[in-house]
């Protein structure tokens, strides 16, 4: 009678006990255990980058709550002189979070050598904000081309064990320069990945 | 002292006291000269006596602060910069305590640790081992040199103070310091605004990956609209 008042989690706990006592639960009257509900997957979801479009796109699962993030410019490009980007990627922080030290340049920049300078941080007062730039030092600019057009990977992993439906991550301030530091108006960012836990 | 002066001549007089027992300042004594007229066999000239005051050793380390009118006293040196600490005083190690130990008009230089920054003084006891800050100023007493507090850090990197990105460190700032990396002033010429690291002279002065790393360090962090 406890059991019933107190609920149907307790209920069970209580049977089991009683069966373990009685010497019994291997066959007639044991405890029946409801099979597992399906465990939620972390999915990943995005389409092809238009010429002069930088996206999102997924890249690799890292593990059973990480993936890592490209972003990428749809090839090949207008620009023959992109030498850097500037963006935020916006996410919720309740549901997923930036690995730290997980960003890396891709190779779109590094053609022709020299160095690249990146940087990729969360605000200490706003962890779903990734605030990332990404520059090739001197003046000397770079065409996006086919297998040469990722600007940078990063991780981000989920925060919770239950499930969310697809949050897609956004790109805000985002601005293509050219080695002259004045903005590329014709390579543009676009919306385009979706995670979800389900 | 004895001696013959000719008709007309002139002699230089110096006096040893044992000025230990001497105050300083002007007195009025007599000069008695033996002279063989037998008129006036001796002379009695009025003068002045003029002592100069012993340069003052109060903590007794043998190092007086000296001026130019004071008096060395016998053993003593002169060079003292605090005469209220016997162990500060020429010559002696400079150690990691803030205070200039050898008066040579440095604090903490030379200590331990790796000089990173340039303005001599060893990583261990700078309180701003990146940044060169031969003053170790201080303000609020927190141990953090006051150009090497993130405050200060972030300004310097806030290098692009258009849009949204006047209030924080981001790309655009990264886009100006990567124009100016690698690069180095002329001789005698003002640093580059992104040598974050302030060092003034010689291979110091160049943006290079001295400077990155502070503009890492504060990279995404707002900085109050500066």
């Amino acid at each position: 009678m406890r059991c019933l008042l107190i609920g149907p989690a307790v209920l069970a706990c209580a049977a089991t006990l009683a069966c373990n006592s009685s010497g019994g639960g291997r066959g007639d009257g044991g405890v029946i255990t409801p099979p597992p509900g399906p465990i939620p997957v972390f999915q990943c979801s995005d389409s092809l980058a238009a010429p002069d479009t930088v996206v999102l796109q997924c890249g690799e699962r890292i593990s059973a709550s990480t993936w890592r993030i490209n972003v990428v410019i749809g090839v090949p490009t207008t620009s023959t002189d992109i030498n850097g980007f500037d963006f935020d990627v916006v996410f919720d922080p309740l549901l997923l979070a930036y690995v730290p030290g997980s960003a890396q340049p891709g190779v779109l920049l590094s053609q022709g050598g020299g160095t690249v300078l990146f940087a990729a941080a969360t605000s200490p007062g706003d962890p779903g904000r990734l605030v990332v730039g990404i520059h090739k030092a001197g003046a000397t600019g770079v065409q996006g081309t086919q297998y040469l057009d990722v600007i940078l990977a990063f991780q981000l992993r989920s925060q919770t064990a239950a499930s969310f439906p697809p949050q897609v991550l956004r790109l805000e301030n985002f601005r293509a320069s050219d080695s002259s530091d004045v903005t590329i108006q014709g390579i543009i960012a676009i919306d385009q990945l979706f995670l979800s836990l389900q | 002292m004895s001696g013959t002066l000719q008709p007309g001549g002139a002699i230089d007089l110096s006096v040893l006291f044992d000025s230990g027992d001497l105050f300083g300042g002007d007195s009025e004594t007599d000069i008695e000269i033996a002279s063989n007229d037998p008129i006036t066999p001796l002379l009695r000239v009025p003068a002045i006596l003029t002592v100069n005051p012993i340069c003052q050793d109060q903590d007794g380390d043998g190092y007086a602060v000296c001026t130019t009118s004071c008096a060395l006293a016998g053993g003593d040196h002169c060079g003292d910069c605090d005469d209220a600490n016997p162990a500060v005083h020429p010559f002696v190690a400079e150690t990691c305590n803030g205070l200039d130990d050898n008066c040579n008009g440095l604090i903490d230089e030379g200590t331990a640790g790796l000089d990173s920054d340039g303005d001599l003084l060893g990583g261990t006891c700078d309180n701003c081992p990146d940044v060169w800050n031969p003053d170790q100023q201080d303000s609020d007493g927190n141990g953090v040199g006051d150009v090497c507090e993130p405050e200060a850090i972030c300004a310097r990197s806030n290098l692009d103070t258009n849009d949204f990105s006047a209030a924080r460190v981001d790309g655009r700032d990264l886009a100006v310091f990567a124009r100016a990396f690698g690069t180095c002033p002329e001789p005698g010429a003002v640093p580059d605004l992104a040598n974050l690291d302030l060092q003034p002279i010689s291979f110091g002065a160049c943006v290079d990956l001295a400077d990155f790393h502070l503009f890492m360090s504060v990279f995404a962090r707002t900085c109050g609209g500066n």
